[in-house]
This record gives structure tokens, sequence and C-alpha cells, in this order.
């Protein structure tokens, strides 16, 4: 066990943990920030998506040890009151089915729009490989798209 | 006549119990006291409704929200009568009991999609006596006959006298007010929300990611395990050494139990790294002997060799005529073989389940579909009353038939009652999650058919084979009649038929086997509707048009008309592309899918999916169209990628890395036309799914001339492109 300061959401956390215990279970069972889910492990599915200085990280296979001195957000810091217009576009095109993907997808497509503020189809297409097992890929793609508009116009 | 017994494996029939393990009896047909839905029952109103101090309506959902929206849907079914606002509603999940029990199914159980049809009636007269007791409660103060008074938008309101009350202020009264013995439901051309699709209420939870699973739970004390389920299926743990692993940081303790070992710690990380080092030896017992690859080359056999058998003798769902003469008789016949894989259900949320024991008593946190038979079985396993259980409802990260199984809340006792008065938080890994499943059945389907020069089929001969979803732990429970899921799809009636003969061929496996989404009908679709392509081809005929005029019923004409007409069927597409259309009825709906392809050496991009959906009403359209879009992506994930294959008893995939999921990038372009026919409402939730893969197919053939027959496309020399 070791002690790390992980930065999350603009706070400093100290944690005691293996150096090898993914940032996912750091978040889940010792800090109770239990936004990012588990989904598969393995870094395929997307479930647990953070962000550590504004990339795209898939957290269960990212060590806590590499996470010092980064900026990690998670789906947690996105907004307080769900403002974020990324959440309010996935609110206004009803995304979510069954919601357990979502935290992810959603960190997923705010760092798709931060880098690409207007996604064609494709770059959507290319970017956003989080797993969907209700489907609300269509949704999604909507979401992304008007997510966009709002922005520009903010 | 001497018969080929198609039995690669040795297995009785006791063995078979036993691999089963104990709770899998499918109990869909249990009896329930459950209520008729009686106006007056000041119990059944209180377990369904309260509205707070400050006027916040609080609904309680009976069943599980699995992405289906019923969250919604049963909110707003009460809200409607009650006259509420609908952002001054919330809802809760209800726990286990007889009086949340669906009364079309006299069960509290989410499934078969029933969630709005079961429930419609029930909510509604919930709301409308509640609005009877706030009305009564009002018309005290005012001294007018409550009959003058009625509620819109969080208030009481009389009409003659412009008066108005809000409900926080009616509360307290109506509270001491029996409810009415008798209400008036709402005329529907004054819904406000049914039909409406205002926002749905978890949405905002979700976006935000504090909607909790029991993933999520925590508890003062919590503890997380993880698992190690013997490999093969109904085997045993014989030894195991824990030294190593017990020693680890973070472990608490570790168990071994009877076919599985367990480890306890701080994190499930940390639960789940010790699993690794604990020293296991299994009993595989007698599954080790099955193959999946073998028993489906068993099950091709009994779909074309009259002699073979599985279990017995076929069992026969429909016959008409005589289907010899006419296949002899048919120049335009066509003949062939369909098959389909064990299929897992790969929920987003692995099963999860926290259990308290202590005491005599027991606490359960959990997003199961059956939380009466999760507690049951809780009690039955502990030795105490089931009044002695509670049941804590989650979210559910997906369900689609896996979390009806009690197996995991089973499972989380188990380890939870070795370490009394610690709540434990028990998660599959995605592997455990995968080779611990109850799957969808692999199956077969032989058939033969023949057309004449007008278009009438003159035969259709379809014969299954499979084991049985609804014998599976209860053998020989149907006689010599098929289980119903066995045939569901193919024995609807659809088309005008001049001689059939339709039967399943038995063949009972140790795989465990259950609902999944859309049952029957998720092979049973891709079976029937294949087929009718491949005899519209052989008339020569257009298949829309071919469908068409075979069916002699109005209703399902209607919405093959409909989603024809909204696909452009029969306007020109660019070189390579196809439509195909494809039509299911079931689960009190019916649906049409007309799909457009390209494909290019093999490779198929889906270009476009059109649905036309006859549901009867829509209490919900957007969610109506949510399912839909949903059921498609769930069918075509199957339909390309979903197979799981079982070697000396043991499942080998384990991760999305071996049993792949279609991505945003494979989806196509969705449209949805609902029909309003305001026949009886039918369900939404799995309807969408079993034309999915027969239009894609159809399209497909359509495109290039060449007829899958065999799926997931991923293991046939297809590829999407
Ligand atoms: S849980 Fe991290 S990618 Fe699946
Ligand atoms: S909403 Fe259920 S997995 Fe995506």
């Amino acid at each position: 066990m070791q002690k790390f300061t992980l930065k999350i959401n603009g706070q400093s956390h100290e944690v005691e943990a293996d150096p090898q215990m993914p940032l996912l279970w750091v978040l889940r069972d010792r800090l109770g920030m239990t936004g990012s889910k588990f989904g598969c492990g393995i870094g395929v599915c997307g479930a647990c998506t953070v962000r550590m200085d504004g990339s795209v990280t898939r957290s269960c296979v990212f060590p806590v040890a590499a996470c010092t001195d980064r900026d990690i957000r998670t789906i947690e810091g996105l907004s307080e009151d769900i403002s974020h217009p990324v959440q309010q576009a996935w609110i206004a095109e009803q995304v979510p089915q069954c919601g357990y993907c979502q935290s992810g997808m959603i960190m997923a497509a705010v760092a798709l729009l931060e880098e690409t503020p207007e996604p064609t189809d494709a770059q959507i297409d290319a970017t956003m490989t989080n797993l969907c097992r209700c489907g609300t890929y269509p949704r999604v793609r909507k979401a992304i798209h008007r997510a966009a508009r709002m922005m520009a116009q903010a | 006549m001497s018969h080929v017994h198609i039995r690669p494996w040795l297995i009785t029939r006791r063995s078979l119990l036993q691999a089963a393990g104990s709770g899998t009896l499918l109990a869909w047909t249990l009896p329930a006291k459950g209520y008729g839905g009686a106006a007056g029952d000041g119990e059944l109103l209180r377990a369904y409704l309260s509205i707070e101090p400050d006027g916040t309506v609080v609904i309680t959902t009976p069943d599980a929200e699995l992405g289906q929206g019923i969250y919604t849907t049963h909110a707003l079914l009460i809200a409607e009568e009650l006259g509420a606002d609908w952002d001054r509603v919330r809802v809760r999940f209800s726990g286990a009991g007889e009086v949340f029990s669906n009364p079309q199914k006299k069960l509290q159980a989410t499934g078969r999609s029933m969630g709005a049809t079961g429930y419609y009636r029930l909510l509604r007269e919930v709301g409308a006596m509640a609005r009877g007791q706030l009305c009564a409660a009002a018309a005290a103060r005012w001294q007018v006959p409550a009959g003058e008074c009625d509620t819109e938008s969080h208030r009481v309101e009389h009409a003659a006298s412009g008066r108005r009350l809000a409900f926080a202020e009616l509360v307290a009264d109506a509270v001491r007010i029996a409810p009415p013995d008798q209400v008036t439901l709402r005329d529907p051309a004054r819904f406000r929300l049914i039909g409406r699709s205002p926002s749905r209420l978890e949405i905002p939870l979700h976006a935000s990611g504090r909607s909790d699973f029991a993933v999520d739970v925590q508890l003062p004390g919590m503890k997380l395990a993880a698992l190690k389920i013997c490999p093969t299926f109904g085997g045993r743990l014989k030894s195991m050494d824990a030294e190593a692993a017990g020693q680890m940081a973070g472990v608490h303790s570790v168990h071994a139990l009877e076919d599985a070992v367990a480890v306890v710690a701080d994190s499930w990380w940390e639960a789940q790294r010790a699993l690794q080092q604990v020293k296991v030896e299994w009993d595989d017992g007698e599954a080790a002997g099955f193959d999946s690859q073998a028993m489906r080359a068993g099950l091709k056999t009994l779909v074309t060799d009259r002699d073979a058998r599985g279990d017995g003798p076929p069992r026969v769902a429909v016959t008409i005529g005589d289907v010899n003469v006419a296949l002899a008789d048919s120049p335009r016949r066509v003949e062939g073989v369909y098959e389909v894989p064990y299929l897992a259900h790969a929920t987003m949320e692995p099963m999860s389940c926290v259990a308290r024991v202590d005491n005599g008593r027991c606490e359960l946190w959990s997003g199961t579909q059956g939380p009466m038979r999760a507690r049951d079985t809780a009690a039955a396993q502990l030795g105490i009353s089931p009044e002695q259980v509670t049941v804590h409802r989650c979210f559910s990260g997906g369900g689609f038939g896996r979390r009806w199984q009690p197996d995991f809340v089973e499972r989380a006792v188990d380890v939870a009652r070795r370490v009394p008065g610690v709540p434990v938080k028990l998660i599959f890994s995605r592997e455990e999650d995968t080779r611990h499943d109850y799957y969808r059945p692999a199956y077969a389907c032989g058939f033969a058919g023949s057309v004449d020069a007008a278009g009438e089929i003159t035969a259709l001969q379809l014969r299954v084979a499979g084991a049985s979803l609804f014998e599976f732990g209860r053998p020989g429970a149907f006689g010599d009649r098929p289980d119903p899921s066995s045939v569901s799809g193919l024995n609807d009636g659809i088309y005008r038929i001049g001689s059939a003969l339709i039967d399943w061929s038995p063949l009972s496996t140790p795989v465990p086997i259950g609902v999944w989404r859309a049952v029957g009908h998720s092979q049973n679709g891709f079976f029937m509707e294949s087929i009718i392509d491949e005899l519209a081809h052989a008339a020569g005929k257009d298949p829309y048009e071919f469908r068409r005029a075979l069916m002699e019923d109005e209703r399902r004409r209607n919405v093959l008309d409909t989603v024809a007409k909204a696909a452009d069927w029969g306007t020109p597409l660019a070189e390579g592309h196809g439509r195909g259309i494809a039509i299911m009825e079931g689960y009190g709906s019916i649906v049409a899918q007309v799909a457009e392809v390209s494909v290019r050496d093999r490779r198929i991009k889906l270009e476009r999916m059109v649905t036309a959906i006859d549901c009867g009403m829509a209490v919900h359209p957007d969610n109506v169209r949510a399912q839909m879009e949903g059921g498609i992506v769930f069918g075509l994930t199957a339909m390309v990628h979903g197979a799981i294959d079982v070697e000396a008893g043991r499942v080998r995939q384990g991760n999305f890395s071996d049993y792949p999921l279609l991505q945003l990038k494979d989806t196509p372009r969705f449209e949805t036309v609902i029909i309003e026919s305001g026949e009886q409402m039918g369900g939404v939730g799995e309807p969408g799914l079993p034309p999915a893969a027969p239009a894609v197919a159809n399209a497909v053939f359509a495109a290039c001339g060449e007829r899958i027959r065999a799926l997931p496309l991923s293991r046939h020399g297809w590829r999407l492109a």
C-alpha cells in the first residue's frame, strides 16, 4: 500500500492503495465516487471513461500510480445541476435507456466536442467507441450534434 | 423403425437437474395472490402513491427499470389520472410484495413486455382514487358536491366558482378520507401525459451518473466480493488453497462455496486480484463431456433426418393437410437448414447484488427482475420466512431476461451468510458473467416449402430442434405438446398456407438456458421471415407483394403497407444496394421492418432501418421509438457477432473482446412509424427485435443474391463495412 494524492474534479484527495490498483476502483471503492462504471475491466467497453489532462482514459486499466499530478475529471465534476450542454443535449434527445454506459458515453462526448467542436458523422463514428448494450447509438449521435450547436451558440 | 438418438454426450435427467442447481425453475406461471385492481382499497393506494406535505407526488413502480422506461411509464399513468404536474412527480422502486403483482401475470416479475399493458388499468385507478380523495377534501372545505371538483396542474378546481386549492394544501385532509369505491377514469381525449412523451424522469439521473445501480450501493462497513465459479456447468469445488490469497492486502476472507470460491475484500479489485492467487481444484462433473459443436451438428440431424430422435419424438405444433403430397407435386420447391447459436445476455452492468445476513434477517439490494422470486430464494436458502427478507430495488444496468434468474442473489446471500452482519457487495467479473449466464438456446430449423405460379404457398414444412426453455429444470412439463417458446413466431398464422407441418424436437443439454429478449421469437423470426422470403423469390414475386397477398388480417396488412411506404419500397436503389422486409407479431404488437443494406465483397453496410409498429396505443411514443431502436441493435448484434461456444462443458467466450457488440459506427439510420390502431395495447420492449435479422438477411439477398441461413455473420465469411 502506498499513499497517493489525486486531483479529481479540481479537488485534492488522499488515498492509500496498491500502485497497480486501477483508477476506476480507487474512485469507486476508496472514494465512493460511483458515477464511473465497471463494464469489462479490459479497456474495451468505455463504461469507466474519465478524462485525464483532457484526454479520454479508460480508468479500469489505468493504474493509480500513474495518476498523480494529473487533472482527473469524472462525470461527478461535469456540473452540479446537470447543466453542461452535453448533459442538456442528452436529456433533450432522451438518450439513455438502462443508463449504465451513459457516464462513460457522456465523458467521451465531452472530450470529442472539446477537440472537435463541430464533429461530422464520420468523426463521431471514429471516436465514440463506447459500447451500449441497450442500443442508444442513434440518439448518442443526435445528442452530440445537438450539443455542438448548443456550445456554438453559447 | 430404429431411431438415431442424438446424444453425443452422456447426461441423465437427474444430473441435469443437479446441473441446473436450485432455484432455476421458471416461475412465469406460479400462482400469486395479486390484486385485481379493485377500487376502494387503501392499502393498494398507499403502496403505489404518496403525496408529500409540500405536494411532491411520489409514485412507486413495481417493476425493474432495465432501460425499457417503465419508471416513467408507470409514473405517467398515475400522474395523468391524478392531475399532477409532471415536474413535481418523483419515482421510487418497490420492494417485493404481493401487492405489487402484475395483474396480468399474478406475479411481480418484469418481463414479457408486460409492464405497461399489465399495470395500465391498475395504475390509472390508483391515480383516480387519489384524485377522488383530494376532490373530496376540497369539496368539504368549499361545501360543494365532490362531483363538481376536478384536478389539474397539481390543484383541485371547482369550475363553477373558480376556486382552486393546491395539492399541498389538501394532503393532510385527503389522507383521512377513505378512497372512493368507484372511480371514473379520464376521457382519453383529455389526456395531457399519456401519448404525449413527457421527458423521461430517469434520464437526468443517468445523465449525471447519479442513478444508483446495485454496484453503486454503499453501506457502512460494506465489503466487496469477487467470485470464481466452477467453469464447467454443474461442476463442484473439490479443494482450494487460499493461504497466499488470504494474506494479500485488503483481503478480509476467502470462502469455499459448493461450486465456487469467493473472496471478500475492501475493494472489488483487491478481491478479484486475490481470487487469481487461490489454488483451486474442480470436480468437473458430467457436463465436461458436453460440446456445443457436436450438439449443434445433432440439431441439424434432427431437423433433416426424419428418423433421428432427441429427447423423444417430435412434438407437432401445426398440421394442415398433407405437406408430403403437396411438396411432391410441386415444381417450385425450396428447402434448407437454418441455424443459430447460444447467446449470452451481456448486460452492461454485470450481475451484482448487495446482501446482509444477520440474526435471522436478510436485506438485499439488487436490480432483480423478480423481487418476489429473489426474496423467496433467499428465504429458502437461509431457512427463514419471506417476511424476514427485505428487497431494496436499484436501477438495473440492462436485464433482457437475465435478471429474472435469482442465481446472483443466491450467490450474494451465500457469501454474506458467512460474514454475518457485514453487508457484502458481490459483482461478477465480465468473464464470470459471460460464462455463467442462462443462455438463449441454440436452435436449428429445417424447412421445405413450395409455391405455385400464382404466389400461393402450397406447402410449408418447418422442423425446429433445440432445448426447451420452459422445460429446463422441469422436464416433461408440456407432455407431448411443444414448449410454446420453441415454435412461437412460426405458428402465428400470418400467411395463408395450403398445407403445413410444424414440429419441434426437444434436445435437453446441461447448458443453463433462460429467457433472452424476445425469447423464442428471437430465432424463429429469423427462420420464418427468411423462409417466406425464399418462397417469394421461388414464386418470382416481389417479397412485399408476396407477403401482402397472403395476409388475411387487415391490421397486419396495414403494418406491412405502412413500413413499405415509409421505406420507399419499390423505388430504385444504387448498384449493390438492397432492401429486405420482415414482419412479426408478438407480445401483443405487430412490427414490420424494412432494412436497406449495401454489399460489396461480402462486406455489409447497414444503411437504413425503417420500422412500423402497431402496439394498439402508445403510452409514451418516444419511448416506443427508443425500444424499437434498442431492439434492432440488440437483434443485429446477435446477427452479426453473437455466438457462445461450449467446449468440454465450459463457455469459451469471456469478455467483449470475444463476445463483441455492435458499435455506434455500425449503426444504420433509424425511422419508426407508430400506428395508433386503438386495438388492445401491446408490449414494446421485445417485439422490435425479431424482424431485424431477417429484414437484413433479405436485404443482403436482394443486394447480392446470397442467402444467409446461419448466424452470426462473422462466422460465415461476412463482415460489416
Ligand atoms: S470497464 Fe473500463 S473499458 Fe470497460
Ligand atoms: S443505456 Fe444501457 S448500456 Fe447503454
